[in-house]
């Protein structure tokens, strides 16, 4: 999929809201008292993915694959090293068209601007809350960093977005420590929504949280969705959270997606050893579920120094030859299902 | 393993209505502490009696001399000469005697000659505050009765001024100096601690350099070589004010280290990148977010500081390299106080030495206490 | 309840109490239950639910200012001669002195603990093989035949283990449970490992004095699922080989339905329910634990939309609900009836208990 940089940003369907191509992000190890740069980690290596307008993308895996990484870059937390993220954006559009634009291409004001369209939220209740400001400074931020804010009329706003998330007026002057975990996500929510985001980056939103306590706030954002027309980009590693959730889930491995279809076809009909792994190491809540777990040796490859040919081929237990020394190609095996294995076509893998 | 407290559904009553801001729950911690509310008593009454109604307070003005030269305290009566007991307090007058002995002048208290000693006296006309002209001390000898009167708790110095009314005054600058200088070095100390902790990079090796080079010099030596280089024609009131800045030149960088420190750890919180990402510019996240996170800490690191500046204005002082008179402080007191002659022949000249230690104990009373309140939350 | 001759642990109405400021938190609040030897006892709740304090509990470990209030945990102490059981001893735990020697050689010696997050567990400046070492340092020992005895019966007296023996025996427990290279790794510290490896290690150092029980507290929350599941067989085929019990605590029901054979289910320091693994998936009494199975997620074919969620949010501990703990949050509230009676446990199966008062008599 090798792509010539385009000099007009351009989406490849009109149905998408986001289109990420090759997207690279390398963290330089540096050694020695020159500080000299002796390698990379890997976190984000060449990775492609798009996000339709209102549906909800699952991006899975383990720890090190790159998730968390690939969904800061879209919103430039990071600095991307490379790759390009075409974007509609309305707010940079001089008519009532859409405007695509290269989000990683653009410079500092022109992605503030932008950055109201695309929102985030964090996983842990705690540290994604400052202590020190109460809930309506919180909630009322972003609409201050870009002006946005007018006195009655924002805290009108701020009122109804809090009880639409399940909140209570009287909680605005209150500070987050006196809520709950799951009351705080729900902060964070409502300071996601304030600027009426098109896209959601949800950084494991209910990793943190209580069973009970996932399932409302799961149901909140579905709920939300459909309410704002929202997109979402949903990073976790559990993966039934995921699927429920996702409209179409990609699955990464230390910085590169191995496959990525419609919810159900990635749960039921895997294409890609490494899913069929995962599916089955998923420990399932039925006792009567006679597990024939697939295990998978060793440890998470190391995104430092990841090994040659196709990442996965040290715990794959369909290797071949070819694996070790060809990475293999992210293509589309069957409609709107990639995956990137060279065996792909020739294995029958089992889902859940 | 600490329980967590979760909120409560809405029909269960709430305990505390009030708010529950940090600085409320920091200074519901805070009251607790008897010694730190003691402390901060202290300093409140220094800071009014002899910061802003100094001459209220005080006997005399300031540039009020007499010819009662080296004279000791007076001593308070009650019962007189007959045995006769008094309600109102009195002291004698003093007469000159030479003391061939020693070939000192010395004074000799005179029964024949009483002063009944008032509250709120009339005395030394001056403007309080600056600006309200007022001539009420809080005590005194009442000068129509007694026009030639004249009561000095402490004695008096070699120029003959009323010893207490000096100690007065002194506090009046030596407690603007730790508390100038100290601002001044939390202001510089913060704002480049928290671009150098926030930056990083160039920023942070060039204001950690400048730390280190100033913390490498020896304290004193350091102090000379900048007081020495105040020109000497300078009036006073400017020299005080370059020593109040030469005093934070020195001291900001161990507060910038703390709060670099400070920085470091909360910059990669996640509240800190959800502010970036909604597209918050660095001085909002600076000043909006990180800093205030630190000020509980830093006002603890700057009380606890304050007693070394006054010290350090003291110790400069008495050396002669800090404020010299016609200015008065605690140092400059100290200078006539604490010589050898002083010691055995006006002994009373020392008692400039207990409101320095009064308030040095007073700040770090206040500044444990305050050190105590900062994590009101306690065990979350 | 059934067979009582194996029996290891048996808990009876334990109480744990805090007393704060702002009043006495019960972490701990009438919980029975027994744990046999070679037995998983799996125990489910949510974060408050107090499971965790059980098993501080069961070490004497509760902290300041917590307290056992009321009930006994009573260990059925094997004393082992020649590798079997000779006679078992009751020693009643919470009586014990927190810091005496009886319960310092039970900890670590009889009964392992292993917890959560294996970072902060492991001390950062010992390597993996001083952790083993310590262990087997404090609990094991080695027979020593006396000398010139051939000919006489062994005198199996015990002696400490050389640091030469603990060594080897801390590098062969990392092979047990599975750590590539070994006798490198010994030498590894705690940052140098991957996560998994450092769990591993925690198991290595739970299991290397051969307890009669581990208590597993959330051991594989904080691992990826690929090493979870390695985790998991490791510690069951351990279990198996030795004949340990397993207490193992999560909020995770995957994780439990595989690992335990009975569950205990916790809320708000309560045993609201108790039985074997499959009653308790296919046939749960309580409102709580049917809710708790029904608002989570579930791979496979994509169900309805919305998770059945519980309603409401865990009460203040200061503020407990009157009657029945969970009655303001259940589906299955009587008025009149549960928010004024505490349900007691009752049977409703084999080796099935609820609390709750649909299936009591009031």
């Amino acid at each position: 999929m090798a792509d010539t940089v385009d000099i007009v940003p351009q989406i490849s369907s009109e149905e998408y809201l986001l289109e990420v191509k090759n997207l690279k992000k390398f963290f330089p190890i540096q050694k020695g008292l020159m500080r000299k740069t002796v390698g990379n980690v890997r976190a984000v290596d060449d990775v492609s993915f798009f996000v339709r307008e209102g549906e909800t993308l699952g991006l899975v895996g383990e720890s090190g694959c790159g998730k968390t990484t690939a969904g800061r870059c879209i919103i430039r937390l990071y600095t991307p090293t490379g790759g390009e993220a075409f974007f509609r954006t309305k707010i940079l559009s001089t008519g009532n068209e859409d405007k695509v634009v290269d989000l990683i291409k653009l410079d500092l004001v022109q992605m503030k601007a932008v950055r109201q369209e695309i929102a985030m939220i964090f996983q842990d209740p705690i540290n994604s809350l400052n202590p020190r400001m109460t809930v309506s400074d919180i909630v009322a931020e972003p609409m201050v960093i870009h002006g946005k804010y007018k006195s009655q009329e924002s805290e009108d706003i701020i009122v109804r977005l809090l009880e639409r998330v399940g909140l209570r007026p009287d909680h605005m002057r209150r500070y987050p420590h006196e809520f709950s975990g799951g009351q705080r996500q729900r902060i964070g929510i409502a300071r996601a929504l304030s600027m009426n985001p098109r896209l959601v980056i949800c950084d494991e939103p209910v990793s943190a949280l209580d069973v009970s306590i996932q399932a409302q706030t799961l149901n909140l954002l579905q709920d939300l969705q459909k309410d704002f027309n929202l997109a979402y980009i949903f990073v976790a590693h559990d993966l039934s959270v995921v699927q429920h959730i996702s409209d179409r889930v990609a699955v990464m491995y230390v910085g590169k997606i191995c496959e990525m279809a419609n919810a159900e076809a990635l749960y039921i009909t895997p294409l890609h050893p490494y899913t069929e792994a995962l599916m089955s190491a998923v420990p399932k809540a039925d006792p009567k579920y006679k597990s024939d777990r697939i295990i998978m040796q060793g440890d998470v490859a190391d995104p430092s120094n990841p090994p040659s040919g196709c990442y996965f081929h040290p715990r794959c237990r369909y290797t071949i030859d070819r694996c070790k020394t060809e990475a293999p190609e992210f293509r589309e095996l069957k409609p709107d299902h990639f995956v990137s294995c060279h065996r792909a076509e020739e294995l029958t893998l089992r889902g859940v | 393993m600490a329980k967590k407290q979760k909120q409560s559904e809405p029909e269960v009553v709430q305990k505390t209505k009030v708010s529950q801001s940090y600085w409320s729950l920091v200074w519901w911690k805070f009251k607790k502490s008897k010694i730190a509310i003691w402390g901060g008593v202290i300093l409140i009454v220094f800071y009014v009696s002899m910061v802003l109604f100094a001459e209220f307070f005080a006997s005399y003005v300031k540039e009020t001399r007499t010819t009662f030269t080296e004279a000791p305290p007076q001593k308070i009566h009650f019962i007189d000469q007959e045995g006769k007991f008094h309600l109102r307090p009195f002291v004698y007058a003093m007469d000159k005697k030479v003391d061939l002995k020693i070939r000192k002048r010395t004074w000799v208290e005179n029964p024949e000659v009483a002063f009944d000693l008032y509250l709120f006296t009339k005395g030394d006309p001056y403007k309080l505050l600056g600006f309200i002209p007022w001539d009420r001390h809080l005590f005194g000898v009442n000068l129509e009765k007694a026009p030639d009167g004249y009561f000095f708790m402490v004695g008096t110095d070699s120029q003959g001024r009323d010893y207490y009314s000096l100690i007065v005054y002194g506090g009046r600058l030596s407690l603007m100096v730790g508390l100038m200088g100290q601002i001044l070095t939390l202001v510089l100390g913060s704002v480049l601690g928290v671009a150098s902790g926030f930056y990083g990079g160039t920023v942070d090796v060039v204001v950690q350099r400048m730390t280190e080079y100033l913390a490498a010099f020896p304290d004193i030596p350091l102090f000379m070589a900048l007081a020495a280089a105040i020109p000497k024609y300078w009036p006073p009131i400017m020299v005080y004010f370059m020593l109040t800045v030469i005093l934070a030149i020195v001291r900001w960088g161990g507060l910038a280290r703390q709060v670099r420190g400070m920085i470091l750890s909360q910059r990669e919180r996640e509240y800190v990148l959800a502010a970036k990402s909604a597209g918050a510019s660095n001085n909002r996240i600076m000043f909006r977010h990180l800093l205030p996170g630190t000020m509980s800490h830093v006002i603890v690191i700057a009380t606890l500081s304050i007693p070394g500046m006054i010290l350090a204005e003291t110790a400069l002082s008495w050396l002669g390299l800090g404020l010299r008179p016609p200015l008065i402080s605690w140092g400059v007191l100290l200078q006539e106080g604490g010589s050898v002659y002083a010691i055995r022949f006006a002994p009373w000249l020392l008692w400039v030495v207990p409101p320095i230690i009064i308030t040095v104990m007073a700040f770090n009373m206040l500044g444990d206490g305050l050190r105590d309140a900062l994590d009101p939350y306690g065990g979350r | 309840m059934s067979d009582k001759s194996n029996l290891l642990i048996d808990i009876k109405d334990l109480r744990v109490e805090f007393d704060v400021r702002a009043g006495v938190v019960k972490a701990v609040d009438g919980l029975n239950f027994d744990i046999r030897r070679g037995q998983t006892m799996g125990v489910i709740g949510e974060s408050g639910c107090g499971k965790s304090m059980t098993a501080r509990a069961i070490l004497q470990m509760v902290p300041k200012p917590g307290k056992i209030t009321n009930g006994s945990i009573e260990y059925y102490r094997p004393i082992m001669k020649d590798g079997t059981v000779e006679k078992v001893d009751v020693v009643v735990i919470n009586k014990l002195d927190p810091d005496g020697e009886i319960i310092r050689q039970i900890r670590g010696g009889e009964i392992g603990m292993i917890f959560q997050e294996p970072m902060s567990s492991l001390t950062p400046v010992y390597t993996a093989g001083t952790h083993i070492v310590e262990a087997v340092s404090l609990h094991r020992l080695t027979p020593v035949k006396k000398i010139g005895d051939q000919m006489v019966e062994n005198l199996q007296a015990h002696r400490k283990l050389t640091k030469q023996e603990a060594r080897e025996m801390a590098i062969d427990m990392l092979q047990k449970v599975g750590i590539p290279k070994p006798a490198q790794r010994v030498d590894s510290y705690p940052h140098e490992l991957s996560g998994g490896q450092r769990q591993r290690v925690m198991v290595a150092v739970a299991l290397s004095c051969q307890p009669f029980m581990l208590i597993a507290d959330e051991p594989t929350t904080a691992l990826d699922v690929s090493i979870e599941a390695q985790i998991l067989d490791l510690m069951r085929g351990l279990q198996e080989s030795v004949g340990m019990a397993i207490m193992f605590i999560t909020h995770n029901l995957g994780v439990i339905a595989e690992m335990a054979e009975e569950i205990t289910v916790m809320y708000m320091g309560k045993q609201v329910e108790r039985a074997k693994t499959v009653d308790l998936f296919y046939a749960a009494k309580h409102p709580y634990t049917q809710a708790l199975l029904k608002s989570i997620p579930k791979v496979g074919k994509k169900t309805s939309e919305r998770l059945a969620s519980i309603e409401g949010m865990v009460p203040d501990p200061f503020n407990l609900p009157p009657g029945c703990v969970y009655h303001p949050r259940c589906p299955s509230y009587m008025p009149g009836k549960c928010d004024r009676i505490a349900p007691t446990t009752q049977k409703v199966g084999e080796d099935h208990m609820v609390s709750c008062l649909l299936y009591e008599e009031v």
